[in-house]
Formats: C-alpha cells, sequence, structure tokens
C-alpha cells in the first residue's frame, strides 16, 4: 500500500511541477516571454539563456514558463467548466429519471460521440480564434463523460436505502441532489479529470499549433513547437522543450488517473489468481492418519501493518476427515476466513504464512503457483460468500461449469463437458440444469447462485471443499436447504469440509467438530454436539447466549457480552478474551491459556484458565 | 395507532407484489413481519412509510391517511414515520460525520438552533449508547454495530411515532445482533413508539415481538400473539420457519428443501 502511494506521488510530480511552474511563472522566469532582442537571436542553451533563445531572441525557458501558465488557466477553466457542467447535468437526470434521463443520456450519447477536434474547430471556425473562444470550443464537448459518469453514479442509488432514507427524514429535492449526490458524483468525476488535464493540454497545444488557438506573441507551448518547426535541424533548443514538456504533462496526467482509479476500486478477484507470499514449512510434519484429508500445524499469518507487522492467525492447528465438517466460528475480524484460506494461497499477496498444511501427504505451504494450481479446483473446491460477485455477470452459468471442468481436466469433447457440467448442477440440487445453465447469474435468486457456485466448485471431483460464510446473505429458509445440500454431498460423495461462519447455530446443522475462534485463536473445539451441549469457554457461551431461543416472552431481553470483538493474537499479554470475560480473573491478564483437552482422551479442547464448569467441580 | 387496510401494491411491468394486507400497530408495541426475500415484505414497509403508493387500501397513521397526503403537508407528517434499514452503510453519506448525519434531520424540520442541536445529537448518541467522541467519525470508521446504532439515533432524532425496521440486524454478528435487538427494545420501552419489525427470522422476533404476521407471496398467510404464532403455529409454512431454529442446542439436519442431489452414475 505504501509503495503503492510512493508511485501515485511520483507519477504526480510532473504535473506538480506543471501547476507550480505556471502559478509562479511571473517570479521565477529569468526574463520578459515577449521581449524581442534580435542581436541575440537563436542562441544556444547557455548560462544566461539556459535553453537557448528563438529567431527574435526571446529566452526559450521564460517563454516554456509562461506557456505552463497559459496552458494551465486554460486547462483548469475548460476543466472547471466542463466538470462543474457535467457532474450537475449527469447528477440531475441520475436522480429524475423517467423522461428527463433519456432525453439527458441521448445528448450524452451524442456529444460524446463527436469528434471533440472537429466540434473545437467549427466552433472557432465561426467564433474566431481566442483564448475564450478556445475554452469555449473546448468546454463544449468535454463536459459528456463527466456527465455520464455522474449519472451512472447517481442512477445506481435511485432507488436505493439510502434516498429513501433522506425522503423520510423530510429532505427536499434540493437538498438530496446537492448535499447527498453531487459529493458522490464528484469524487469519480474528479479522478477521470486528472486524466482528462493531458487531454485538454494537448488540444490546447493542437489548436495553437494550426494557428487557432492562442495568438502569438503570447508564448503557448503549440506556438512554440510551430514557430521552431522550421529550425528543428539548426536549432533544436526552439522545438525539443516544448514537445517534451507536452508529453510529460500528458502522460503524467493519464498515469495518475489510471493509479487513481485502479485505488478506488481494487477487484477482490486478485486474491484468486495470485498466490500469497509464502515462506516454507520450517519442518515437516510427522506422517499423518489415513482418513484425515487435512491437516494443519501451527499456521500463523501475518500481514505488514505500516513499518511493522501484524499476525492475525497465531498457531492454529486444526484437521479434516473424509466425510467430516469442520466449522469455523467466530465474530468478524477474529481471523476464521484467513486461518481457513492460508493453506491453499487465496490470501492477499501481502500475506505470509508459515507453519505446515499437509493434504494428504502434499504440503500446501510455500507451493508455487504453478504447482497450486494442479491442487486447486481440483483437488479442493472454494465456495465464496458474495456469488454475485464471483460470478461473472456476462457469462452464463453453464459457460462459467464448463470452464471449471476443463480447468479440471476433466473437459474433452464439447458436448462431455456438457453433460459434465449438467450432472455438476444436478448435484448441486439446480431441479433443471438444463434451463439453469443457459441463464445468467442476474436471472438466478442469491440461493441458486450459490448452488451454481457449489457445481463450479465440485467441479474437480475435490477431497475438500472449503465455504466460507456460504449462507450469510440468504433467507433462513434457503439456508437451511444449502446445509442440508452440504451435508449430502459430505455424506454421500464422502468429502471432507470446511465452513466458516459467524452462526454457531447455523453451522450446528450440519458440522462434525466446531472450532471457535477468537483473536486469531482458536479458543474451544470439538464435537458439534458436545461444544453447544457443554460449552466450555467463556467465550463459547457468550455466542451461545445470543443467539434468541423460542418460548421465551416477548420484550425478554438477549443475553450479551459487553464489550467489543476486535484485536489481535499478539495484543495482550494473557487470553485475548479477558477484557470482555466475565470471569477473568488476575492470572488471565498474564498467562495465556493453552488448548487443553477437557478430560484425558476427549476431542473437547477448551484454552480457558478459569472455566466456570471445571472450577465449580474442583 | 397504524392501520393497513387491505393493501395491494406493485411495481409497472413485475406485476402485484403486496396482496390485501391488513395490519396494525399499536403505540408501545413490537410487530414482527416475517417472511423470505421476495414476499413482498419491503414493499409493504415502503407503501406504509407513503414512499410507495398503494393500488388499492389505505395507510393511517394516528387517523392520517398517509396517501391522502401531498407537498409540504406529507414531509411535515413523515416525521411520525421513521425506517432503519438492513445495510446501515449504505443509508450513511459516506462524506458526513456521524454528527452531520443526525443533525440533518433536525436542520431539516428547522428544530432548534445550532447550541440546542448539538446538545440533542449527545442526548441521541447517548440514547443508543455511543460515546460522545465517536461523533466526528466517519461511518467507514465504525463498525457495523456502531453504524446500525447511529441509523437509529438518526431515525429517532425526530421522535417517530412509528419505527420500522427492515432486517435492521441481518448483516451483524450474532453477538452484536442481540446487543442491537435488546437496545430497540429498550428504547421502545422508554420512548413508547411503534415498531414494525421485518425479518426472515422467526426465531429473532419470536423473541422479540407482541405479535407476528407471517408473509408468504405478498399475502398475510397468519397473523397473532407472538406465543399463540410459536406455539400453535397454524399454516403451514409458519411450521416450516420454526423447524429452523437452533432447536435448543441440539442439532437438527431436518428433512426441508424440494431438492435431493443424487450422486452421479
Amino acid at each position: 500500500m505504501n509503495r503503492g502511494r510512493a508511485r501515485t506521488t511520483l507519477v504526480a510530480v510532473p504535473l506538480v511541477v506543471f501547476v507550480v511552474a505556471g502559478l509562479l511563472a511571473p517570479l521565477i522566469a529569468p526574463a520578459d516571454p515577449t521581449a524581442n532582442d534580435l542581436a541575440a537571436g537563436l542562441a544556444s542553451p547557455s548560462a544566461e539563456h539556459l535553453l537557448g533563445t528563438d529567431q527574435l531572441g526571446r529566452d526559450q525557458l521564460s517563454r516554456l514558463l509562461y506557456g505552463a501558465q497559459i496552458s494551465l488557466a486554460i486547462t483548469a477553466a475548460v476543466l472547471a467548466i466542463s466538470l462543474t457542467a457535467g457532474a450537475v447535468v449527469g447528477t440531475v437526470a441520475g436522480y429524475a429519471g423517467g423522461w428527463v434521463d433519456r432525453v439527458v443520456s441521448r445528448v450524452i450519447d451524442v456529444v460524446v460521440s463527436l469528434p471533440g477536434m472537429l466540434v473545437a474547430l467549427a466552433v472557432i471556425g465561426v467564433r474566431g480564434p481566442g483564448v475564450d473562444n478556445l475554452i469555449l470550443a473546448l468546454a463544449l464537448w468535454s463536459w459528456a463523460p463527466y456527465a455520464r459518469i455522474a449519472r451512472a453514479r447517481v442512477a445506481s442509488l435511485r432507488d436505493s436505502p439510502h434516498l429513501d432514507a433522506l425522503r423520510l427524514l423530510g429532505a427536499g429535492h434540493g437538498r438530496i441532489v446537492g448535499r447527498h449526490l453531487l459529493p458522490l458524483a464528484l469524487a469519480p468525476c474528479l479522478v477521470y479529470a486528472s486524466t482528462d488535464v493531458g487531454t485538454v493540454v494537448l488540444a490546447v497545444a493542437t489548436l495553437s499549433f494550426l494557428g487557432l488557438g492562442v495568438a502569438p506573441p503570447s508564448a503557448e507551448w503549440g506556438q512554440m513547437l510551430i514557430e521552431g518547426r522550421p529550425f528543428l535541424a539548426s536549432a533544436w533548443w526552439l522545438a525539443y522543450p516544448p514537445g517534451v514538456a507536452i508529453t510529460a504533462v500528458v502522460f503524467a496526467s493519464n498515469l495518475l488517473g489510471e493509479r487513481l482509479a485502479a485505488g478506488a476500486e481494487r477487484p477482490s478477484i486478485i486474491r484468486l489468481v495470485r498466490p500469497g507470499r509464502i515462506r516454507r514449512a520450517t519442518r515437516p510434519a510427522a506422517s499423518p492418519d489415513p482418513g484425515t484429508v487435512l491437516r494443519v500445524r501451527d499456521l500463523s499469518v501475518t500481514y505488514p501493518d505500516g513499518s511493522a507487522s501484524r499476525r492475525v492467525v497465531a498457531g492454529m492447528s486444526y484437521e479434516v476427515r473424509r466425510g467430516q465438517v469442520l466449522a469455523f466460528v467466530g465474530e468478524t475480524g477474529s481471523g476464521k476466513t484467513t486461518a481457513a484460506l492460508a493453506p491453499f494461497g487465496l490470501l492477499d499477496p501481502s500475506a505470509a504464512v508459515t507453519g505446515s498444511a499437509l493434504l494428504d501427504t502434499h504440503e500446501l505451504i510455500g507451493l508455487a503457483p504453478g504447482e497450486r494450481r494442479r491442487i486447486n479446483g481440483r483437488r479442493v473446491g472454494v465456495v465464496f460468500q458474495d456469488s454475485g460477485a464471483f460470478l461473472n455477470p456476462l457469462r452464463t452459468i453453464g459457460a462459467h461449469v464448463d470452464e471449471a471442468v476443463r480447468n479440471a481436466g476433466r473437459g474433452g469433447r464439447r458436448a462431455a463437458t456438457r453433460r459434465v457440467s449438467g450432472e455438476l448442477l444436478r448435484l448441486a440440487g439446480l431441479p433443471d440444469p438444463v434451463a439453469v445453465a443457459r441463464q445468467f447469474p442476474h436471472q438466478l435468486s442469491g440461493g441458486m447462485r450459490q448452488r451454481a457456485q457449489i457445481a463450479i466448485a465440485l467441479a474437480g471431483e475435490p477431497e475438500l471443499l472449503v465455504a466460507d460464510e456460504p449462507t450469510s446473505a440468504l433467507d433462513a429458509t434457503v439456508q437451511a436447504q444449502l446445509l442440508d445440500l452440504l451435508a449430502r454431498l459430505r455424506d454421500e460423495l464422502g468429502m471432507a469440509m470446511i465452513i466458516v461462519s459467524h452462526d454457531l447455530a447455523v453451522v450446528s446443522r450440519v458440522a462434525d467438530t466446531v472450532a471457535v475462534v477468537y483473536g486469531g485463536r482458536i479458543v474451544e473445539s470439538g464435537p458439534a454436539t458436545d461444544l453447544i451441549d457443554e460449552p466450555d469457554h467463556p467465550y463459547t457461551r457468550g455466542l451461545l447466549d445470543a443467539v434468541p431461543r423460542p418460548r421465551t416472552a416477548p420484550g425478554t431481553r438477549f443475553r450479551t457480552m459487553p464489550g467489543l470483538a476486535g484485536g489481535g493474537p499478539d495484543d495482550l499479554a494473557g487470553c485475548g478474551f479477558a477484557p470482555r470475560c466475565p470471569l477473568r480473573q488476575d492470572s488471565c491478564d498474564h498467562e495465556p491459556p493453552a488448548l487443553q483437552p477437557l478430560l484425558p482422551a476427549t476431542a473437547h479442547r477448551s484454552a480457558c484458565l478459569h472455566p466456570p464448569t471445571r472450577e465449580g467441580s474442583c | 395507532m397504524l392501520a393497513v387496510d387491505r393493501v395491494s401494491a406493485g411495481y409497472g411491468a413485475v406485476g402485484t407484489v403486496v396482496e390485501d394486507v391488513t395490519l396494525r400497530v399499536a403505540a408501545g408495541e413490537i410487530v414482527g413481519l416475517v417472511g423470505e426475500s421476495g414476499c413482498g415484505k419491503t414493499t409493504l414497509a415502503r407503501v406504509v412509510t407513503g414512499l410507495h403508493r398503494p393500488r388499492t387500501g389505505t395507510v393511517h397513521l394516528a387517523g392520517v391517511d398517509v396517501h391522502a397526503l401531498r407537498g409540504r403537508a406529507l414531509r411535515a407528517h413523515r416525521r411520525q414515520i421513521q425506517m432503519v434499514f438492513q445495510d446501515p452503510f449504505l443509508t450513511l453519506s459516506p462524506r458526513q460525520t456521524i454528527r452531520q448525519a443526525i443533525t440533518e434531520p433536525l436542520q431539516i424540520h428547522r428544530i432548534g438552533d445550532a447550541r440546542s442541536r448539538s446538545a440533542r445529537v449527545d442526548e441521541l448518541l447517548d440514547l443508543v449508547g455511543l460515546d460522545p467522541t465517536l461523533g466526528d467519525r466517519r461511518p467507514g470508521q465504525l463498525s457495523g454495530g456502531q453504524q446500525q446504532r447511529v441509523a437509529i439515533a438518526r431515525a429517532l432524532a425526530l421522535q417517530p411515532r412509528l419505527l420500522i425496521c427492515d432486517e435492521p440486524v441481518t448483516a451483524l454478528d450474532v453477538s452484536v445482533q442481540a446487543k442491537v435487538l435488546n437496545l430497540l427494545c429498550d428504547l421502545r420501552d422508554q420512548l413508547e413508539f411503534g415498531c414494525l419489525f421485518i425479518t426472515h427470522d422467526l426465531a429473532v422476533v419470536a423473541q422479540l415481538a407482541d405479535r407476528i404476521a407471517v408473509m408468504r407471496g405478498g399475502r398475510i398467510v397468519e397473523q397473532g400473539p407472538t406465543g399463540q404464532v410459536t406455539d400453535q403455529p397454524a399454516h403451514p409454512y409458519t411450521k416450516t420457519l420454526l423447524a429452523l431454529g437452533i432447536n435448543d442446542g441440539r442439532r437438527s439436519v431436518g428433512t426441508l428443501g424440494p431438492t435431493r442431489p443424487t450422486y452421479p452414475s
């Protein structure tokens, strides 16, 4: 992130130089840009004239600086006019909708499709050259993209709860547009404007070069170019500096615009294509027992945080057996998703992963991207929470599944691939695979899209399915159906599964084993029935208490835990949950609790120094 | 206090989404409206607030026909119905500070001067359990639960008689859900507004609401006091919804769902 910001700053340097030179030209220019000195004509660069002089003996450096001033003034004027007009027109059209929107949109389409330079030539042809006509000519065609951007931004909000909430508060149209929508529309417009600086500077120079812009003797870069052209061979210092200046400003503006736009929206899909920076495990683990599909030991994940680094998962160990579901349960930011995805290289590229993760006998930590491709999608399938973001809106469900089948090496002839895809969709519980395959993601309900994602994940006949909050955004009934589907896939295909969820009640439907995660560590784990019937850790008890229960009197308060979740595994010396724990004792602040079996030889383990169940019996 | 009578509503191309709905909410009462997405519950909420016009039927709040009002009178009347939405981040302006967001309704209705507004914002922040120092932050700097508290504070700034909550805790962690629900209960006891609580999760309203209305396919299929609906559900759909709860901690892999996957041969 920091390196990215440094690069953005670097890219902006030519633009800053351009603006400063323009503003300070009268102060820093060594000479009057229009003062002739015929005796010193066409002098090459020297200490007196750093960039030489032109045929009339005018100081080229001064002309370049004053040229920046003129370009800057014209560009600022054009951008101010077109940005304001465009943003206002677009915002109003997007907010009004209906025929206003249709008419304005068509006008925008027409203006955008006109060749800008021709429009400018026509305007100047009618009104004659000059600075004000130049600004008018450029603004007349450069407002349209801003209007289009603003309109798109606002139209997407037209029916949103944001505006409903404001209307309910009594806000009128003026307030909604002026206070709320216009500022939102301005942000992407400003990003576009940074690119547009280059376009306008180039257009001004071009028109001046053609003799239609700024008239001589004013120093203007395009004007300087045309004046230097006859002397290209004999006096290079006349044409090169303005040429370089124009090129630098245009390039810098384009790069800056691109960087700002990229910073505004960084696609999350990047996690899928780029593997994390991963260190090799220090020592290989002992040979696993044959029923274990994935065996993770001492997994830690560290992210850079400014100049320091921050651990988000600390020394986690877990394993999943064939035909079993392991559920990671915890609050937002607890590290549960990170712990589940880290073995498969699905984290942000800046994550450093240590420890060991054996898939059968294959070590996954430290795999090269090429080796990873033979595992992900084939031996391991992944289902994400947001199926809308996962699926490409422009491709049919069938195309997605076909691609997954081919990637898994199970394709063949088209008909064979199709047949496998159809089977997968049926396996995922979609009743009419042929019809569903022809549909686009937006034509399906959230539950059906999630089933399509499951079909894609099953394409490689994986041994292990990892599902990150697979049902969180869905209705209760749909959630239950999807979980039942996962349970059947586990039973009938003998698959191992990891399900990540914030809702202990939801996963209790399918999980065989539950691991409760708090502050980057597992605080309690064990068979689902034991853990839910006899929770040991105070945090697990808190989570279960927060779940609404049937047959309580209306208005009964939910039992809650004090404080907020948060904090990493290394923030506190002792137990991470101590600050929120109702049973905290002094030793909790100093001594980190280890995850220990509740009884000798049980799988139910808990990391608590003073658990309520055991304290009483001592 | 709120009387919805035989309301049907829909959208041009989509057709009818809400059909013949009759519903009452008394002052100080929480009514849970349960149904899955697409059943018309959000459209019904928009009709009740006056944001969407019904095809037939009427909505009266405190004896005033909400849809007979126009312009200034409508806007003045809207003070009495406020709404809390599912995703607080989408309803708050990212550029406004918390303080500005809560002050805005007071400015719109010209209530008080700068000083009294500021005092009222402090009071509201305190009411929803937020530290006043958070007032200078922007929504992006708050957690989901805190954002929802801000949305509730803003909705309560105008002292509404009716608060509509549309899936207000669905986007939150379970442990945070419980806190926000408790807050709503406390505020209702304290301020005695009526509350229409919309959700897909019957378990939540079973503990929260005084009465429950179950909606399916645009119609209310069952309506009654909470105890009656949860103990003796009359409609099969209500029974299905009830079977989805945690069942006092016991595991339950039910036999729900119309589809059964089979292993491909």
